[in-house]
């Protein structure tokens, strides 16, 4: 489940490498604005948006085991409490995202403490609800515009908000790296493996799974709020569209659950495909993009952190062994 | 008067028309090691589930050093000082063995800071010896082994009070052994100790006092000498066959 | 509108809602799925019962039972091809995978018929039995009576038959209906079909009451889930009692909080009961043992 289980000699040997690796590739990213094309600009922002996203989903899906199914609640909401504060209240940028971040987090824990008690679907559903209910509160506030929309003045260049996003993407990162580092990780951790040896060893199960929930809720909140800048338009179907709630997830499978970059190289691929698939067949990418869900579920169940730690059996029979693992 | 470390006064706990528990009453001071024994589904088990919080009473209070904890949730009385291990073993299958130990070191009665809880780990770990597993996930423990990681994450939290749920049951006896040095070592580091066991060797062996649970009701207290030569407690582990011979001697 | 035609409303909903359910309801108590691609398959009912219309000229009600056996026929070979897969999977793959679906079937059918709202212009739309004030159209009436009649076929096909029984029996002891000599994988496949089966009826009668387009879908599957939730799992009572209770909710939740808002209010009963009683007020029905073993 986790890369825990790599061999030590093998992280040794692998470890240099890799993070100059990702030390290049953050200087490549830097750069793409100066060197790349506006497509290359656009695609790479809603890449690294998706990760923020998929990074949050990580904390409560991944870490507390917890499979939250509305997260696009919270970025929809970040990007309203931008829309409503530059465009209705005409605040400047920066505070309306503080705006955007905190509220999704404050909501997160007030809703959290209740809505956390629940399990498996019954979690997951309640999650899904709060999202639909936030889109049709959006759709009947005037404040909201209800139904038709915001726009929110323009802002500078396209790379601006590339970099906001890129900055938001190490950010995510940042935060999960220390998050698993740190007291509230183990607690997290122990709770998705054994939530009442979590609770008997000390932990407040309820504080720690509504802390989580809130930082992804301010994660997802945090993108919201940028895209709503970055459009300059919004509508609830934009930014409460509830495919973003699988597309999180999907790459965070794809990746590798519970790992620290695994949600942002599952975006990388899936929102790397998504977007080429898209721009040559706007009318049916979802349709690809659905059976890619199935396909990735079934026969890529533990991501490619998994397949990483199978790397020694690494053959076409672990695929089939994936999909038959559940079989009746 | 001084207030017993434990103490449990008429506690009752229902499951449907089962009474688990049935107004139970006793108290263990600071520094003992009291077994509790009975036969099995006497209610032993849920008793710990009680005092620990995993469970609440129906009826009755429980104290923790003369404040009442009957009603606080499971990691407030972890924090108070309790640990427990449960007799099903409730590891966390996909971490590591040390980081297994590591969230009692962090969380518990002693909250060590990240530093000290890791070096706490590796000391508890130490010590029931398991050290040499520490980097396994541990999902991959065999049973001995999983029984010596509830005790070490239990240790870990630096407990006043520690509950052992059947901590032995499936080792052999040199591993029996080893596991009784180790809660002698504990109790010598001023734990008081409340013993579930069906190893008699180890409760004989450890305990100055035994009580003894019977459908639910505390038949006995006292010297473990003493429960052994007890009536009602032979009743009790012997009653139902005695009762089928005479049955089968009637007929 | 006074409060005895907001009551026949909710009735006339409710009575429909609880068919939306059934479907839904089976999957779940039988399986341990939560089948996210339900409402789907509603939409596809409503759009076999709307071509049927519009090509042929043949009433809604008429086309139920090929909406049926179309849905029938996708649901088993879903099953087959894909769910059976995932079903003892955790509960996040089953989430994923019937959603996946959810999306592939919604696009496919935007492709195919666009995003037009489209409905059925019966000869007796609009008309009712009117009694003084009170009014109840031909329509809704005839969608509440079909609903009641396949919600009744269903409970006695699942009580009083012996492949009911072995359904039912996969259910509560996956070990023992084996022990038995029931094919678990093709029990599955026929509790889906059946489940898409009710799903296609739903959708066709919806198609005379209301509007349909290809997204119609998942607004249904919620209601499905929250009526599953407040009428307890896994039953045709629950179902029953859940889709009337529902749609008291709904008609008067409109009524005091105001249109528009009717997610919502689903939403804000469902969260409530689920806090109160996490297993749903009537308690798990049949699935316990599903669960037990399904849990992630």
């Amino acid at each position: 489940m986790t890369a825990l289980a790599v061999p030590a000699a093998v992280r040794r040997l692998v470890m240099p490498a890799w993070y100059g690796a990702l030390v290049l590739a953050c200087v490549y990213l830097a750069l793409i604005p100066t060197i790349g094309t506006g497509y290359w600009v656009r695609t790479l922002t809603f890449i690294f948006m998706f990760a923020v996203l998929a990074a949050g989903w990580n904390l409560i899906g991944g870490f507390a085991g917890y499979a939250a199914f509305g997260q696009v609640g919270w970025f929809g909401m970040g990007a309203y409490s931008v829309a409503v504060a530059m465009s209705k209240w005409h605040w400047p940028f920066y505070p309306a995202l503080a705006l955007g971040t905190a509220l999704p987090a404050a909501a997160a824990l007030a809703v959290g403490l209740p809505v956390l008690r629940l399990r498996g679907h019954y979690f997951a559903i309640a999650t899904l609800g709060i999202a639909i209910t936030l889109r049709e509160l959006v759709n009947n506030f005037d404040l909201t515009g209800a139904g038709s929309g915001l726009s929110t003045p323009l802002g500078p260049s396209f790379s601006y908000y590339y970099y906001l996003m890129f900055g938001a993407m190490l950010l995510a990162v940042a935060v999960t790296w220390m998050l698993r580092r740190s007291r509230l990780g183990y607690a997290l951790l122990a709770i998705r493996e054994n939530e009442s040896a979590a609770a008997t060893l000390g932990v407040n199960t309820t504080l720690a799974k509504a802390a989580a929930f809130a930082i992804s809720a301010a994660l997802a909140g945090l993108v919201g709020a940028i895209y709503a800048y970055w459009t300059a338009f919004i509508d609830p179907s934009t930014v409460f569209d509830l495919t973003f709630n699988v597309r999180m997830i999907v790459m965070v499978i794809l990746g590798g659950t519970g790992t620290i970059l695994g949600p942002v190289i599952g975006a990388f691929l899936l929102e790397g495909i998504s977007q080429t698939l898209w721009s040559s067949f706007p009318a049916e990418h979802l349709i690809f993009f659905g059976i890619a869900v199935v396909l990735i579920v079934l026969f890529v169940p533990a991501g490619l952190s998994g397949l990483l730690l199978e790397l020694r059996t690494l053959s076409p029979r672990l695929f089939v062994r994936n999909l038959l693992r559940y079989r009746v | 008067m001084s207030d017993a470390l434990l103490r449990l006064d008429h506690v009752t706990r229902r499951f449907g028309g089962l009474v688990a528990v049935n107004d139970v009453s006793f108290s263990v001071d600071e520094g003992e090691i009291v077994g509790l024994i009975g036969p099995n589904g006497a209610g032993k088990t849920t008793v710990v589930d009680l005092v620990t919080g995993v469970q609440r009473p129906q009826g009755g209070e429980i104290f923790l050093d003369g404040g009442r904890v009957t009603a606080l949730p499971a990691h407030r009385r972890s924090r108070m000082g309790m640990a427990r291990t449960f007799q099903v073993v409730r590891p966390f299958a996909h971490l590591p063995v040390r980081d297994n130990v590591v969230v009692g070191a962090l969380y518990g009665h002693g909250r060590a800071p990240m530093r000290e809880a890791r070096r706490l780990a590796d000391e508890v770990l130490e010590m029931v010896g398991l050290a040499h597993r520490a980097a396994s996930p541990a999902i991959t423990l065999t049973v001995a082994d999983r029984k010596r990681l509830e005790l070490a994450r239990a240790l870990a939290t630096r407990p006043r009070l520690l509950l052992l749920d059947e901590a032995m049951a499936g080792l052999n006896a040199t591993e029996v052994d080893e596991a009784m040095e180790v809660i002698r070592r504990v109790h010598a580091s001023g734990v008081t100790l409340v013993v579930i066991e069906h190893v008699m060797r180890a409760i004989m062996g450890l305990c100055r006092r035994v009580l003894v649970l019977e459908a639910g009701r505390l038949i006995a207290d006292g010297g473990p000498e003493t429960v052994a030569r007890d009536p009602e407690v032979i009743r009790a582990y012997l009653g139902q066959r005695w009762a089928e011979r005479q049955e089968a001697g009637r007929d | 509108m006074t409060t005895v035609q907001q009551i026949i409303n909710a009735l006339l909903l409710g009575g429909l809602l609880a068919l939306v359910a059934l479907g839904f309801s089976l999957v779940w108590g039988i399986m341990n799925v939560i089948n996210l691609a339900h409402g789907t398959f509603i939409m596809l009912g409503a759009y076999t019962a709307y071509w049927m219309f519009s090509l042929w000229g043949v009433d809604p009600f008429l086309s139920i039972p090929v909406a049926m056996l179309l849905l029938f026929v996708l649901g088993a070979i879903l099953q087959v091809s894909v769910i059976n897969f995932i079903v003892r999977a955790p509960v996040l793959a089953t989430l994923l995978v019937t959603f996946g679906l959810e999306i592939l079937i919604t696009n496919i059918a935007l492709k195919l018929w666009t995003a037009d709202v489209r409905s059925v212009q019966t000869h007796y739309a609009g008309r009712g039995i009117a009694l003084g004030s009170l009014s109840i159209p031909y329509n809704k009436l005839g969608a509440l009576v079909l609903a009641l009649i396949i919600t009744a076929l269903l409970w006695l096909f699942l009580e009083r038959t012996k492949l009911g029984r072995a359904i039912r029996a996969t259910a509560y002891d996956q070990v023992g209906a084996r022990a038995v000599g029931i094919n678990i994988g093709r029990m599955y496949a026929l509790t889906f079909g059946i489940g898409a089966a009710l799903a296609g009826a739903a959708g066709a009668l919806i198609s005379t009451t209301s509007a349909i387009t290809p997204m119609m879908g998942s607004s249904y599957t919620i209601r499905a889930f929250a009526i599953c939730v407040l009428g307890g799992l896994g039953s045709v009572t629950g179902a029953l009692v859940g889709g009337l209770l529902f749609g008291f909710i709904e008609v008067f939740g409109v009524v005091w909080i105001g249109p528009g808002y009717s997610d919502a209010i689903v939403f804000l009963v469902l969260v409530l009961v689920l806090i109160m009683r996490p297993q749903g007020i009537l308690g798990r029905a049949f699935s316990a043992g599903v669960q037990e073993a399904g849990g992630a």
